[in-house]
């Protein structure tokens, strides 16, 4: 059964929570495999489970995941914010893995039928866009560390103004800033075509 | 980048948040004053300020649509190679819940083309492939030829769950009649084989839960073939499925699932009768019957549960009813001509929301098509009376069993008349005024008035009563007839005082018209004989059967249909008033003359011949009584289909008499396949469950599984006392079968504690001098046996002997049951000579009673063997040892314990005869499976411990 993954899992996060502290950011990469597995198995699930789901919103999905995982007696609470960054990473390697694979396949002729209708072009847009992304923003964390976390976290993750600040440990009018620079990094990037 | 500080990106961070928001002008100024830095920030600050104006990308939420879409792709991309011993070569589908490849099977001298589904991952797997496991023997026996069979599953490398099907190349039904304009009737035909197909599997109970278009493919040569049967039940769970979750939910297509299926509840036979008739709507008028474009929960339950389907001839859309007219090859206003009455009606009966009111069956259903394609009458109820009926039904609940009984009295005298030709019209007439009567009273009785369901009932029917004088005064025909129905009704409530009186007061009424209507006057006779004979008024019925035998005969004569209907009765009579001889004889004239006029498979006739196959078990010809009620149940098959209760109740009474017979492994199979129907057609807490669980329990009791025994009696016993009540005998009936089964698994203060509890219930209900209390007395001897205290038991013994041989008789098996019980407990008190001869008598009476292979001779076999075994008869014991053995072997299955004692006796005698070696081994064989099983200080354990002596050390 699928039970003692996850309860292996919860204990580890949990224990991974309970000490953490701001920018450790060995706690974060500890914690990412732990939460991607989880994260896509909920994924999963909610695709595979719901009928004629309206888009799931990432925000839901990882505070369900938080719920679901953390022994929230043991952990503060403002340690929750720790578990929200990884689990944006998470979503964030979760998509770049699934565009990537979508990408080989595509290039590689696999199994996939060639019904290019526009939902079709539409995804492989998307797949597209978020391998693009994903190189931008690793670009961008090299110059500007913070402002890639809180674009990672605003947009992955889906978290609030405030959970981010929380997260990062900064004040809310940076998160905005920071997003704001992000944005404007990202657009300019981007708009030069794909870095090599 | 190295090198580049973090001052220097928290001044840009800075810098940039300052300008950002800033009019042009200011942000101008503030440009102006960082001249003095570093030329490579100021471009970046420049550069990226530009970025924002000009229409920057957000990044602010992400695409759900397209996230959903992506992950939900990526997950069905990653094909493993193979599945199984199937090696996957291209995809040929899609769907809800996975993905469909064209396979080969590489394993195995020849090539197989295969279709593998492999299902989405993020479901449970283990526990679907684990239903898989328990049901495959089911879906392997699958095998029609318009059905895909499942050829295996397992799950692929990642873990997800794949299931091997029969490759079918075809096109989905709707877009393939769509394409050929077929017409209505061409559309019919093919409609009724798919119906015949998905009956097929419901003989087998296999419900399908998900037919819809896409899962019936015609191929190339016109033939239907279903899809993915009983692939739905694989995947979800039963148990967790509640209106609440969503679990259920996947594995159903929503435009096609009935209202049970969407509250959560048991899917039933019916359920695929209703997506039949979504799919007949769809092949009949082009569009769905209202299509629900629901997207949450809630719109979806009040599309699928409250939007009432309209007849398929009413559509307001013109447009597409001139394609779909088109499209089978006919006009617009022929097709909704062809389809307004008959076809509306078969329609709108199958995807009634309430399971209850569609067609009993999927085959019900197919014969209404077939009735509509010949031209004969439907059988579908017509909307208005039934409607009017189930709306009064909702505000009376238990005003439903009269209403139900009034219908089916009522349909039945209609059936009559339109089948008899010569008397049609009369009989069309009376059935009119019957009809608008019983309307009236429905329409009458108002719901303010009443007091309750009870009282709601009781007044339809006294103001039938009423109106029958007031009304029908000068229609004495009418009268009559529903003077019958009402009587009928009673009866059927039980109220036989109530029928008793009507039918009194008919038959003077129609005596004084006899000889205008002789048969009137015998049916009433017949009817009023009937009600006597079921209040138990034996003796006084039987004139008034000879009276309607003579008027039947005198009018009919001796070999119609009605003296058969007479004389089975009468033999019923006779059979309750225990005068057997007469009783059976009369059965097989009734059934001569029903099987010559209706013929060997019709209901009636399968009728008697089951009531003469339940004598013979009852007198002890179980043999007989075996074969009987196999044949009644290989004719009844094909009338009624597998899951029709009328099966359910001939399986019971195969079962029952099999283990009469002693096969208990074949009485547990037909136990079970007859609690399987009452599962699929009966509401959990029916009474018809508790008696499959009963008896089941009773069986296993007899084979030894006390474990599986003991959790039926235990349910048993929970629901008689919910049902029931705490103090009705069955109650009793089930605490003795708990205790017993408790006692032989060694737990002997529990099982007198519940042999107690049942011992003050029957007391009070079947009395102390019953056959019944004798059962509860040996059940306690046996209990204290078990518990070592053997004149307790002698004492119990004693006291069921006597009331056994005063009511069962000397040479019943039960009272033989008793005495070698008797004997055994003497062995144990006074020693092996003092047991003998009670052996042997015992033995006598059982071999007359029983068959002589029967299992229930073994325990006395043994006794008698080990009490002779202590004398030194070895011989005569070792014999003993090897009949009961002989016995074992062909009522128990290989492995079980029941035939270690045999063994241990057969050992202990080789033993005795100086084959220390071999004997030792059987002996130390059988008491080591027996400590296992049993226990090792159980006292059968012992017993056979105790033979040891005659072995070497």
């Amino acid at each position: 059964m699928e039970a003692n993954p996850i309860d292996n899992s919860k204990s580890a996060i949990t224990m991974i929570l309970e000490k953490a502290t701001a920018h450790d950011r060995e706690s974060l990469d500890a914690l990412l495999p732990l939460v991607y597995d989880e994260l896509r198995v909920m994924a999963r699930r909610q695709l595979a489970g719901e009928w004629r789901q309206k888009p799931f919103q990432t925000t839901g999905l990882v505070h369900e995941a938080y719920l679901k995982l953390i022994d929230q007696s043991a952990v503060p609470l403002a340690n929750r914010h720790y578990f929200f960054a990884a689990a944006a990473r998470a979503m964030r390697q979760i998509l770049v893995d699934a565009a990537r694979r979508r990408n080989r396949t595509k290039r590689g002729g696999g199994h996939l039928p060639e019904s290019l209708n526009e939902a079709t072009l539409a995804v492989d847009g998307f797949a597209a866009e978020l391998i693009d992304l994903d190189s931008a923003l690793d670009e961008l964390a090299r110059t500007l560390p913070r402002q890639a976390q809180v674009l990672e976290c605003r947009y992955f993750g889906g978290l609030s103004v405030e959970e981010t600040a929380g997260a990062l440990s900064i004040s809310p009018r940076s998160v905005k800033r920071d997003f704001a620079l992000a944005q404007a990094w990202l657009s300019r990037e981007l708009r030069s075509g794909p870095p090599e | 980048m190295d090198g580049v500080g973090e001052s220097w990106a928290d001044r840009l961070a800075e810098r940039f948040g300052q300008m950002v928001e800033c009019p042009p002008a200011q942000r101008r100024e503030l440009l102006e004053e960082l001249r003095g830095e570093d030329p490579d920030f100021l471009a970046e600050l420049t550069s990226l300020l530009q970025a924002h104006d000009e229409s920057p990308r957000r990044f602010e939420t992400i695409d759900g649509d397209r996230l959903s879409r992506l992950l939900e792709e990526d997950d069905l991309q990653a094909i493993p190679e193979r599945a199984g011993p199937y090696r996957l070569v291209e995809e040929i589908g899609r769907g809800g819940m996975g993905t469909v490849y064209l396979a080969e099977r590489v394993e195995g001298g020849f090539e197989q083309r295969v279709a593998v589904k492999l299902l989405k991952r993020g479901m449970d797997s283990e526990a679907v492939v684990a239903r898989f496991l328990a049901e495959r023997q089911i879906l392997a026996g699958l095998d029609h030829p318009l059905i895909a069979r499942l050829l295996g599953g397992g799950v692929v490398d990642d873990g997800r769950p794949y299931f091997a099907l029969e490759l079918v190349e075809g096109e989905s039904l709707i877009s393939w009649c769509d394409a050929r304009r077929l017409p209505v009737r061409a559309r019919l035909e093919l409609f009724e084989k798919i119906c015949r197909a998905v009956q097929s599997a419901h003989a087998r109970l296999v419900v399908h839960r998900d037919l819809k278009p896409a899962n019936i493919l015609v191929d190339a040569k016109g033939e239907p073939k279903l899809l993915d049967f009983g692939i739905a039940k694989l995947l979800s769970d039963e148990s967790k499925v509640s209106a609440t979750t969503i679990a259920g939910l996947r594995v159903m297509t929503p435009e096609y699932a009935a209202p049970e299926q969407v509250r959560g509840e048991p899917v039933t036979v019916a359920t695929d009768v209703y997506a039949l008739g979504v799919i007949l709507f769809e092949l009949l008028t082009g569009r769905h019957p209202y299509a629900p474009e629901a997207t949450t929960w809630a719109e979806l339950e009040q599309a699928v549960c409250h939007t009432q389907c309209q007849p398929p001839s009413s559509t307001s859309d013109d447009d597409s009813w001139r394609t779909a007219a088109q499209d089978r090859s006919t006009r617009p206003e022929r097709l909704r001509r062809q389809l307004r009455g008959d076809l509306d009606r078969v329609v709108l009966q199958a995807v009634a929301k309430d399971p209850k009111e569609r067609y009993a069956s999927v085959e019900a259903l197919a014969e209404d098509v077939r009735a509509f394609l010949e031209g004969l009458p439907i059988k579908a109820r017509s909307r208005s009376m039934a409607y009017r009926g189930w709306r009064f039904v909702d505000r009376h609940r238990i005003g439903t069993l009269v209403v139900l009984a009034v219908l089916i009295a009522l349909s039945s005298s209609l059936a009559l008349a339109l089948h008899q030709n010569q008397r049609a019209e009369r009989e069309r007439d009376r059935a009119r005024q019957v009809q608008g009567f019983l309307v009236g009273l429905f329409e009458a009785s108002d719901p303010n008035e009443s007091r309750g369901d009870e009282a709601t009932a009781r007044e339809l029917l006294e103001r039938g009563e009423q109106r029958i004088d007031e009304e029908l005064a000068d229609q004495p025909d009418a009268q009559l007839e529903l003077l019958g129905v009402i009587g009928r009704v009673y009866l059927q409530l039980g109220r036989y005082d109530r029928a008793e009186a009507l039918l009194e007061r008919a038959v003077s009424l129609a005596r004084v018209r006899s000889a205008r209507d002789p048969l009137r006057l015998a049916e009433l006779i017949q009817l009023y004989a009937d009600i006597l004979s079921s209040a138990g008024s034996y003796d006084e019925a039987q004139p008034f059967f000879e009276e309607a035998l003579r008027l039947r005969t005198a009018k009919l004569g001796p070999n119609s249909v009605a003296v058969a209907e007479t004389l089975n009765s009468l033999a019923l009579n006779h059979y309750a008033g225990d005068d057997l001889d007469i009783a059976e004889e009369l059965y097989q004239r009734a059934y001569e003359i029903y099987r010559t006029e209706l013929g060997e498979s019709h209901e009636t006739t399968l009728g008697t011949l089951g009531n003469r196959a339940n004598l013979l078990s009852d007198r002890g010809r179980f043999g007989e009584a075996v074969t009987l009620h196999r044949k009644v149940l290989a004719l009844s098959l094909p009338v009624f289909g597998e899951n029709h209760p009328e099966i359910a109740v001939i399986l019971n009474n195969l079962g029952l008499a099999l283990r009469r017979d002693g096969k208990y492994n074949e009485a547990l199979e037909t136990f079970r396949r007859s609690l399987a129907i009452k599962k699929v057609i009966l509401d959990p807490d029916h009474p018809g469950i508790a008696t499959s669980w009963n008896n089941l329990g009773v069986t296993l009791r007899s084979l030894g599984e006390y474990t599986e025994a003991e959790a039926l009696f235990q349910r048993l016993l929970e629901l008689d006392r919910s049902t029931l009540g705490p103090d009705h005998p069955y109650v009793g009936f089930s605490l003795d079968n708990l205790a017993s089964v408790v006692a032989e698994q060694g737990r002997s203060a529990e099982a007198l504690a519940l042999l107690d509890e049942a011992s003050a219930i029957l007391r009070a209900s079947a009395g102390e001098e019953s056959p019944r209390f004798a059962s509860h007395l040996f059940l306690r001897a046996r209990a204290l046996e078990l518990s070592g205290d053997y004149e307790g038991a002698r004492e119990a013994l004693l006291q069921s002997l006597e009331i056994r041989q005063q009511h069962l008789g000397e040479d019943n098996y039960r009272t033989a049951e008793t005495l070698a019980a008797l004997a055994r407990i003497r062995h144990r008190l006074e020693g092996a000579e003092a047991s003998v001869a009670g052996y042997r008598e015992a033995l006598a009476v059982q071999e007359g009673a029983l068959p002589t292979d029967h299992p229930d001779l073994a325990p006395t076999l043994l006794g008698l063997g080990q009490a002779l075994l202590t004398l030194g008869q070895v011989t005569e014991a070792e014999a003993l040892s090897q009949r009961a053995l002989a016995l074992g072997e062909k009522a128990f299955p290989v492995g079980s314990w029941c035939l270690e004692p045999a063994r241990a006796l057969l050992g202990a005698a080789a033993c005795a005869r100086g084959e220390g070696t071999e004997g030792s081994r059987l002996l130390v064989g059988a008491v080591g499976a027996l400590s296992e099983a049993l226990g090792p200080s159980h006292l059968i354990t012992e017993d056979a411990n105790r033979l040891a002596t005659h072995c070497p050390q």
